[in-house]
Formats: C-alpha cells, structure tokens, sequence
C-alpha cells in the first residue's frame, strides 16, 4: 500500500510467509547452526513482519522545455563544396515545446572529427505545445577534405531551450559523406573544384608564362589578357590530353593540381583545371552549362573567360560578333568574353574558340537558350 | 482520306516555309559572305543560298538583292554588313527575352569585403589614331556598314531583329548614343513592335539629351503621341 506526492514516496507492507514450520519463530537453534544461509535479509528462518518505508526528496527535478519530433538531413556533403553549409541548412529539426510557457529554443549540430565545434542556429520563438522546423548549418574543417570514399556517419543534432542546460534534447542524424573528387553534377558546384592557389597551378602557369615573355611583350597592352590566355591553353593543350570516359565523368572531377599531374582528364576535369589555370593570373572565367529541356541527357559544359578588353575594342579580336560575348561586369563596363570548347583541347586554342563560339551562337543566341532557361552561366568566383 | 492528304500537304508546305534559305537574286559588285564563326570572307554569286549563320558584307559601289522567306526582296546597299539571321520575324514575347538577357548575361555582384580595390583606367595621351579591326578595315568604317545593316532591316520591316542589333552596337560603340537617327529608328522600331513602354524610355532618354529645336520637337511629337494613346 503506498501513497506519493511530487517530492514525498510513502509505503507499508506486511510480509508473512505460508511456510510456517521454519517461519514462525520456532526452529531450535542446532537446527538454524545446520543451514547455511545465503541471503541475510531473507531466509528460511525470516519471521512475518511489517515493514514501513517513506522517500523524500529534498531536491528539485526539471522537466525539459523543448523535444525533438524528428531530424531531417536534407543534403549530403560533398567535401569539394563544404563550405556551402555554413551558410545554406544541411538539414533541419523539428522541435515541440513541451512546457506549459512560450520558449526560445535553438538547435546545434556537431559532426565529429570534421568540425571544430557546434554550430548553433539563431533562436526560435515557440509558443506553448507549439511545433517549430529549425533549419540548421554545419561549418566543416578541412578535414573533411580527406575523406577519400563515400561514407556514411552519425551527426548529433540537439535542442537547447534552457540557458541553465547543456541542452533539453538530443538526436543523432545519419549523414552521407562523398569522397573528395565526388561531385554532386550540379554547375554551380563545379566550380569549388577550380583551386587557383594550388601550387602545381601556379607552378604550371608562372613558368609558361615567364618562357613567352618575349612574345607577351610585343602584344598590345589591351590585349594582354586574351594572349596569356591564348598561350596558357595552346601550352596545356600540348602537355595534357582529353580522356573521353563519361562514365567516370559523371561524378568524378580531378582537383587542378591531380589533373597537372596525370598530365590530362575528361571534358570536366580540363575545364575546371584551365579555369583555375586562368584565375591564377586573374582571369575571370565562367562554365556554360547547357542541358536541353527535350534532351536532359545532353548535358554539357563548356566555357567562357574575360578578355578585359572593352566591347568597343572585340574588333581587335574578330569583326566576327558571333565569336565573342558581351557582358556586363559589376563596375557596368561591358567587356569581352571567349566561349572555349575545352574538349577541343587537342586541336589548339583556335578551333577550341570556334567550337566554342559556334556552342554559344547555336545555345543563346539562336536557341534562346539563356532566356528561357536550359542555359546557366556560372561564374567563377 | 481527302482532308488528311490537305493537312499533310499543309504541314509539308510550313516545313519547307520555315526552313527555307534566303536566296541571291541579284549581285552588282563585290559582296562578300562569312559562314557562322568563321573569320574568313568569301565571294557571294548569284543564286548563292545563305543560311541564318552567314554575315554578308557589300563592299563599296556594290548592291545586293535578297528574297528571303517573304516574298517581298530585300534590297541591300553598298557599304553594310547584315546578319542573314537578321532577316527573321520574331514574337514579342522572344524579342523582350532576348532583351532581358543582357541582365541574364551581366556578372552577378558579389558581396565586396573592406579591402582595396584598385579600378582599372586607362588614360589616353595624344590625337585619336583610326583603330583597325584584326582584319584589317578601320574599325570606324566597319561600324557604318553595321548601322546601315540595321536600317536594312528597319526598312524591311524587321523591327525585332532591328532592335536587338541597334542595342548591340550601342554596347560595341558607346558613340552612337550621340546619333539622332539612329536612336530615334530604336525607338520607332520599339513603337512599332507595340512595345509602347520602352518606346516610351527611349523617347524620354533622347529628350533628355542636348538636341536641336527641330529634332527636340520630334521627339516630345513621339511622346505626346504615346502618351496620348
């Protein structure tokens, strides 16, 4: 029989046994030195009794404010692009108020070893009972850039709504972790792969570049953009060569760096390779991206770079307009850019600016491909 | 049977409409033609077929008739360079497509931190030399030829394709902002495309300018007409 309150357990119990022979009390005691006993408390000689027991806690308890519904990973981590999630949610946590008062409630995310700490997401306003989707961001280390092959591992996702706390609840998320080259197909994440500073690539460019001096040096100064360029591609033309395997292609980009050294790669891993290759001098470049709306399986990339020449002055690189591109740049000067065909490496600069322009001519201009929508420009920035 | 054998023959007619190439019906001179990308000019003949990647250019003294999908010729003057691709009527709803596409086109701003930056400027020292083009022409000559493309086009009646090429060589020669004209056949081409609202801009953007009395009088007619409407 027992009673209890929040801080007070009462109980009383009476205890007798149906064994009455040994029970009772009446076992002489060369008959009890004759047993071995096992148990203290009770055994066979234990008599009836009524016991009596009462709990108070003096302390106080707490109940958590805030609990997590669910956790959702909207996106996996490919370690090219990791630093998107700093700033774009990797996944998101639905958190109840489970308190009787409106709470400020937060969530954290920690993925151990490819972060340095928690990352936490402003605070949430919910009302009592009341269920609030907190997006959430992950700021990785460059350990992460390690991760060789496709993992899957286990991220802590918890809620804090109390200062007092550590946190109120707590989850874990699974996480799928790409491998470093992995690429997601995404334009927009090619071009994370384009590392400019990599050593190899300013290795590669400083030393061609500083071989044609002499040539450079004759070259008008307007012009001095488009003719590095123009030896920088006829140069990594001759030293690499395009390995057409779209198999591989689909979600395996080499870094700049690996693509100097194996001395070649496909249509992505060249493309993104001279546009780290250009940036390393300061060249602006930017990936056409064209998949057909009938034919999505069509894809392709190819690419454009500044000239820095003005658009009054494209007549010094071709009277041919269909050659070139016009664009506006952030000062609203409008400048020159080349559309190169980098599968066409083989074949030079030249044929590579022609079947890059012709791309363009057929993908934009005549195709209205940028306007409605099946043509992207990135930028490479 | 019968009605199905009309709509093939209809059908086959429009594919071979759409299709059809612009032919030369009549050359005096030197003209030349240049295929898609390609930087190399070649000699137009008689009863050639141009294509809607060719660039044709008609050299001084020289004349060139054209009979496109249209029955009417068109009629191309000494001294112009014109893209046969030009020679298209395009819907309204393509026409302000491509226009927004400048936009499309532009570098996206990006988000500047404090640091210095250090423009780009370059400084002229001395009398203007003629710029020549990579092949040769003085790059003030070859401009001409462009404009006068565009009023081949506005005079046959492209006004689209005449818009888009006007605006183009606005990008590629900022001077001819200050030409009359040519901003005014913008504009008009504009109206009569129905697209009253840039008209309108353009009108209120030459008024802004510095004009003579005759030719401000033209223009403020050309607003309180679209206006009036």
């Amino acid at each position: 029989m027992g009673w209890h309150s929040k801080a007070i357990l009462a109980d009383v119990a009476y205890l007798r046994f149906s064994n009455r022979s040994t029970h009772a009390g009446k076992v002489s005691l060369n008959e009890f030195l004759a047993h071995t006993l096992h148990d203290v408390e009770f055994h066979p000689f234990t008599s009836d009794q009524v016991r009596f027991s009462l709990k108070v806690n003096l302390g106080r308890t707490r109940e958590p404010f805030a609990r997590i519904d669910y956790v959702e990973i909207t996106s996996d981590i490919y370690p090219s692009s990791y630093e998107i999630f700093a700033y774009r949610p990797l996944g998101k946590v639905k958190v109840r108020n489970v308190s009787d008062r409106s709470i400020e409630a937060k969530a954290g995310f920690y993925l151990k070893p490819f972060m340095d700490g928690p990352t936490e997401t402003k605070k949430y306003l919910i009302e009592p009972g009341g269920v609030v989707e907190i997006p959430f961001m992950a700021v990785f280390n460059e350990i992460i850039k390690t991760v060789t092959q496709p993992q899957l591992r286990d991220g802590d996702v918890y809620v804090i709504a109390s200062p007092a706390e550590e946190y109120d609840d707590r989850s874990r998320a699974s996480i799928r972790i790409y491998g470093r080259n992995n690429w997601s197909g995404e334009a927009i994440t090619l071009r994370y792969f384009v590392t400019p500073t990599d050593p190899d690539v300013l290795q590669f460019t400083r030393s061609i570049l500083r071989e044609h001096k002499d040539q450079l040096g004759t070259k008008e100064a307007a012009l001095q953009s488009f003719e590095q360029a123009k030896i920088l591609f006829n140069e990594f033309a001759q030293r690499l060569s395009y390995v057409n395997d779209p198999k591989v292609s689909k979600d395996w980009v080499q870094y700049p760096g690996e693509t100097l050294k194996l001395r070649g790669g496909d249509c992505d891993d060249m493309t993104v390779c001279f546009a780290a290759i250009l940036a390393s001098v300061g060249i602006s470049s930017a990936f056409i991206d064209v998949v057909p709306a009938e034919n999505p399986g069509d894809a392709h990339i190819y690419m454009m770079f500044d000239t820095g020449l003005e658009a009054s002055k494209g007549n010094l690189i071709s009277t041919n307009r269909k050659r070139y591109v016009i664009r506006r740049n952030e000062s609203g000067a409008e400048t020159v850019w080349i559309p190169i065909e980098t599968t066409q490496i083989t074949k030079g600069f030249e044929e590579a600016w022609a079947t890059g322009a012709k791309e363009y001519l057929e993908d934009v201009e005549l195709g209205l491909g940028l306007a409605k929508g099946w043509v992207r420009i990135v930028d490479v920035q | 049977m019968k009605r199905f054998l009309i709509i093939l023959t209809l059908f086959a007619l429009c594919g071979l409409t759409s299709s059809a190439q612009v032919v030369v019906k009549h050359v005096k001179g030197l003209v030349e033609v240049r295929q898609g990308v390609s930087e190399e000019w070649t000699k137009l003949k008689l009863g050639d077929t141009l294509s809607e990647d060719n660039t044709i250019k008609v050299r001084k003294g020289s004349s060139l008739t054209l009979v496109a999908r249209e029955a009417r010729p068109i009629i191309v003057p000494e001294l112009t360079v014109l893209d046969i691709g030009d020679l298209r009527n395009m819907s309204q709803h393509d026409l302000l497509l491509k226009l927004a596409m400048a936009d499309v086109r532009a570098v996206p701003t990006q988000e500047r931190s404090g640091d210095l930056t250090i423009p780009r400027t370059t400084i002229v020292h001395g009398k203007e030399i003629p710029v020549r083009t990579v092949d040769g022409h003085i790059q003030k000559d070859y401009r001409e030829m462009e404009v006068r493309g565009t009023k081949v086009l506005y005079d046959h009646g492209y006004y689209p394709t005449c818009i888009l090429r006007a605006k183009e060589l606005l990008q590629v020669y900022p001077g001819l902002k200050d030409r009359f004209e040519f901003r005014m056949m913008i504009a008009e081409a504009l109206e009569r495309t129905k697209l009253r609202g840039p008209a309108l801009n353009e009108y209120l953007a030459l008024a802004m300018e510095n004009l003579p009395p005759k030719q401000k009088a033209k223009v403020n007619e050309s607003i309180h007409r679209l206006k009036g409407e």
